[in-house]
């Protein structure tokens, strides 16, 4: 078969040793607090921004009870004056002065517009800072808005995060990838570790898991219905295999057992065009590993021999070799005729498997 | 003939959300045809972030299969051929790869001007991320818990009371849309409450920095439109429309929509990454494949005097166009298909309208688990039965809400095409997949895009009009047959009709069909028979004449397929029995067997 036919398979990275480069961004423009060149550590800060932006556009004439062209003169603080909580925004005098209609500010912040009848407070969350998150170098600065920095380290990719970030050290839970967490499992100890899982996780050991506020959670599967919980958890999560109750991969697994008590960062944005891919890194630095060369992860190529992680299907999540790549395509089960090629899996074992239920893993 | 001095080989390329097909269309033997195609995954997401990586790769297979040199060394496509065996003499390419545009309504009226606005959106490729009435803000403050400040030493929430009308305000600015329409108030009608929604458009805009500001289209009263300009113009670029609810009875939602889909155009298709690199390699502007589409629903529907309904179930978009004489509608639901938007077909969909058309039995949970990975793997294909009944379950689902509102009756002619048709490779299934959700009465014809080039031939015309009418009618669309789909109110098992098929060559059929049931008669493509149909009392079908309803009709890869399931199609209540009626259906359909 023509290499040309073969099509260029999805990858998931599964590495001991690469160089990456990661932005990191603020959620709204301000300052950043580090130059190209400064090395970082995963907790130091890059970027501050004033508030990570809550507009509360107020009709203001209305609880005055005046009209539009009438609301300046009661106006006490101006468009881009701060404001403190409680502080009187507007008075506005009635019954002959004796009584006086006032408008106080919800919460501390800056009077970001007014328009008409309408003015819009920008309301200070809490001071957002941005954290490096990868330890390494800062390679480029973009004025008011964020960093990228170049790290080198072990990385795996998920397919599929709860959003959020954290760090931490490693921790194993599970013996082995098929385990299940459970909430027995987790104790005090966790607090502020990244947890290593199996399978899956029961509802009870996720809620135990947000109440030891641990940093991050890596697991294998994750039932559809605790998507939601895990989101008002607030537990960034990395999921390696996909829905369901699925043993985490042989090579995941293995990488991430081989760095339990290291920091690590889980970094689960969620699904955008532009974000990178859920991921889990271990930063190494680069002396440290005498001897082999820090690259970027090579690309990968389907071809026989090739590793591959079957995605969909029969034997989904299992992890084989290309044995062979069939010159003519053949009929699945469900009726429909796919190229693909022979998988001969690490458990023993070959199948035909379509490509498009085939990633390259490593 | 094709025209030595025209284009004679052509390239044509649709860049889906999932994947990239590129199709061949060359002069053989005096007339334009289909030769080969590619197909690869998108590119345009990281880590490639180009899309010209999936482009190159399905040309490349091109190449293989046609030992027809197309791109040079360096990977720029031969443009124009150099001869026969090296290069194209033009490139086309369409799209639906974008995001998108998110747009927020702003409007006065909920039931009116608001609702139109949802509909024009709906019909582009947009989304609606916060829609703000000013009639649903009045009323009672409502209670909101508010968590407690981190530098407060309060630990618990608190509620209270909120104005629903800075709710709602909160909301708009929050959901930070590419665009916000403005629309209210009729042609001549009041003003001042346009006035007072638009300074808190204004507002909301003026507290973004400028380079994060939305743009704003005005399709409201028209005798608003300077004081609006003068009130937002300032902030940000403001274009201003027809109304989008001229007066209290009419809507006109073309005006908003042709403007919405130029700002996708400019906001999306123009930021595909790569998109420069593939504008060097055609004459013409890449355009979304729904617009090409909805070009070929209409040329059939021209060509042939037909009304024609075309659905395009992608990965990410479904589209539904009708064409019927000179009128059409398109009907776009961005992020909503059988690929990585399942996943919002999961979240907004009952999961047990999903359940109900899977004959096998399998838990929520497991069911639920299998679509969302789906949606994590959009690529991925069925592989066993199970998995092909989930991928059913959702196209159905997919198409049924995306064609909630169109007019499915009186159609001559209903062609699918998109990832269901990759992903269904059994024609039986497709034939059943369309009937189930769409739910079509009378009698017309099925066909399906075999290759999923059909936007693509579509997109032709704008280089080589030749070209793109020949390749349509000859490799565009597979027929699959005719089918008579009655309207009744029969119980099952009672004789909804009663069939006599006399094919051109053969004897003469006859059938009673039951209500409940699907019949499925072969009848090869290319053949021809007569039929006559009698339907029973209480039967309803349209032509029928001193109660017999005659045609000659063609046959097709399925033959003729009498849909006696009744409008609409009602599922037994309990499991087990509906489970067994789909599968009977599947069975009935010849949905069981694969076509090799």
């Amino acid at each position: 078969m023509s290499d040309a036919l073969i099509p260029a398979l999805a990858q998931t990275r599964v590495v001991k040793f690469a160089r990456i480069r990661r932005e990191r961004m603020l959620p709204t423009r301000g300052a950043v607090t580090v130059t190209a060149g400064n090395r970082v550590g995963a907790l130091d800060i890059v970027a501050k921004a004033d508030s990570a932006g809550h507009l509360r556009p107020v009709p203001l004439a209305r609880y005055l009870r005046t009209k539009e062209t009438a609301l300046a003169q009661y106006l006490l603080k101006q468009p881009g004056e701060d404001v403190t909580a409680r502080e009187i925004i507007a008075s506005k005098p009635e019954s002959f002065g004796m009584l006086r209609r006032i408008y106080r500010a919800p919460g501390a912040g800056r009077i970001a517009a007014r328009q008409g009848a309408w003015l819009a407070l920008d309301l200070m969350d809490a001071p957002f800072e941005l954290r490096a998150l990868y330890r390494g170098a800062v390679i480029s600065v973009m004025a008011r808005q964020g960093v990228v920095i170049e790290a080198t380290g072990a990385l795996v990719q998920g397919v599929w995060g709860t959003g959020g970030e954290g760090f931490g050290v490693l921790r194993r839970m599970v013996e082995t990838p098929e385990e299940i967490l459970s909430d027995d499992k987790i104790d005090v100890t966790a607090r502020g570790a990244v947890l290593l899982a199996g399978a899956g996780v029961t509802e009870a050991a996720l809620r135990r898991a947000a109440q030891e506020h641990v940093a991050g959670l890596i697991v294998g599967g994750m039932s559809p219905q605790w998507r939601h919980l895990i989101a008002e958890l607030a537990l960034p999560t990395l999921v390696t295999e996909g829905f369901g109750e699925h043993p985490m991969s042989a090579p995941i697994f293995d990488l991430l057992a081989a760095h339990i008590g290291e920091e690590t960062v889980v970094n689960t944005p969620m699904d955008s065009p532009t974000a990178i891919r859920p991921e889990a890194f271990i930063p190494i630095l680069a002396a440290g590993s005498a001897g082999e060369a820090v690259l970027p992860p090579s690309t990968l190529v389907a071809q026989v021999g090739a590793v591959v992680r079957v995605v969909s299907g029969a034997r989904v999540g299992e992890i084989g070799k290309i044995a062979e790549i069939p010159n003519l395509p053949r009929t699945l089960e469900s009726g429909i005729t796919a190229w693909g090629a022979e998988i001969e899996f690490n458990t023993g074992g070959r199948l035909f498997v379509p490509w498009e239920n085939l990633e390259l893993i490593g | 003939m094709p025209d030595s001095q025209k284009t004679e080989s052509l390239l044509v390329a649709d860049i889906g959300s999932v994947t990239t097909k590129v199709g061949l269309v060359d002069a053989v033997n005096g007339e334009f045809r289909f030769v080969s195609a590619g197909i690869a995954a998108t590119t345009a997401s990281p880590p490639d972030a180009d899309l010209l990586a999936g482009v190159r790769d399905a040309i490349r297979q091109i190449e293989a299969r046609t030992a027809r040199q197309l791109l040079t060394d360096d990977q720029q496509l031969i443009v124009p051929g150099r001869s026969s065996t090296q290069g194209v003499d033009s490139f086309v390419a369409i799209t639906s790869a974008p995001q998108p545009l998110r747009v927020a309504i702003v409007g006065l009226s909920r039931e009116l001007s608001v609702t139109s606005a949802v509909r024009a959106v709906n019909g582009t490729h947009a989304v609606v991320t916060a829609a703000f009435a000013l009639d649903e803000t009045g009323g009672r403050w409502v209670p909101v818990t508010v968590p407690p400040s981190p530098d407060s030493a309060q630990q618990t929430a608190t509620t209270v009371l909120q104005d629903p009308a800075v709710l709602a305000a909160e909301a708009l600015a929050r959901a930070r849309p590419d665009v916000i329409v403005l629309v209210g108030g009729i042609d001549g009608g009041a003003t001042t409450a346009l006035y007072d929604l638009a300074n808190l458009v204004a507002v909301i805009i003026a507290a973004r920095e400028e380079s994060m500001r939305p743009l704003v289209v005005f399709a409201g009263n028209s005798a608003a439109r300077a004081p609006i300009a003068d009130r937002i113009g300032q902030l940000t670029p403001l274009r201003s429309v027809d109304n989008v609810q001229p007066t209290l009875e009419s809507a006109n939602l073309a005006p908003l929509q042709r403007e919405l889909e130029s700002l996708y155009d400019e906001k999306k298709v123009k930021w595909l990454p790569g998109l420069n690199a593939l504008t060097n390699w055609t004459s013409v502007p890449v355009i979304p494949s729904s617009h090409a589409f909805q070009n070929v629903i209409c040329y059939l529907a021209r060509r042939y005097g037909l009304s024609v309904l075309g659905a395009d179930i992608g990965g990410g978009t479904t589209t539904v166009v009708t064409a019927r004489g000179e009128a059409t509608t398109r009907v776009v639901h961005a992020d909503w298909g059988i690929g990585h938007a399942l996943e919002k077909i999961i979240e907004q969909t009952d999961i047990e309208r999903l359940m109900d058309w899977l004959p096998i039995e399998m838990t929520r949970e497991d069911a639920q688990a299998r679509w969302l990975n789906q949606s994590l793997r959009p690529r991925a294909i069925p592989v066993s039965r199970e998995d092909a009944y989930l991928t059913h379950a959702a196209t159905r689902v997919a198409l049924a809400t995306a064609a909630r509102g169109v007019a499915v009756d009186g159609l001559d002619l209903i062609v699918l095409t998109g990832g269901a048709c990759a992903s269904n490779s059994n024609l039986g299934v497709l034939a059943l997949l369309a009937l189930d959700a769409l739910q079509p009465q009378g009698v017309f014809s099925l066909a399906v895009d075999p290759f999923r080039l059909a936007p693509a031939f579509g997109s032709l015309a704008r280089v080589n009009a030749e070209a793109a009418a020949s390749v349509i009618e000859r490799d565009g669309f597979t027929t699959l047959g005719t089918v008579i789909a009655p309207w009744s109110n029969n119980r099952e098992g009672q004789i909804d009709v009663r069939v006599q098929i006399q094919p051109a060559s053969g004897g003469i059929i006859n059938l009673e069909v039951q209500h409940g049931s699907l019949e499925l008669v072969p009848l090869l493509p290319g053949q021809k028979a007569t039929i006559e149909v009698r339907p029973a009392g209480g039967v309803d079908l349209p032509h029928v004449k001193r109660g017999v309803f005659k045609a000659e009709i063609e046959g097709g890869a399925l033959g003729l397929i009498i849909d006696a399931r009744g409008r609409p199609i009602t599922l037994p209540s309990d499991p087990e029995k509906r489970r067994t009626k789909v599968q009977q259906w599947y069975w009935d359909i010849g949905g069981e067997v694969a076509y090799v």
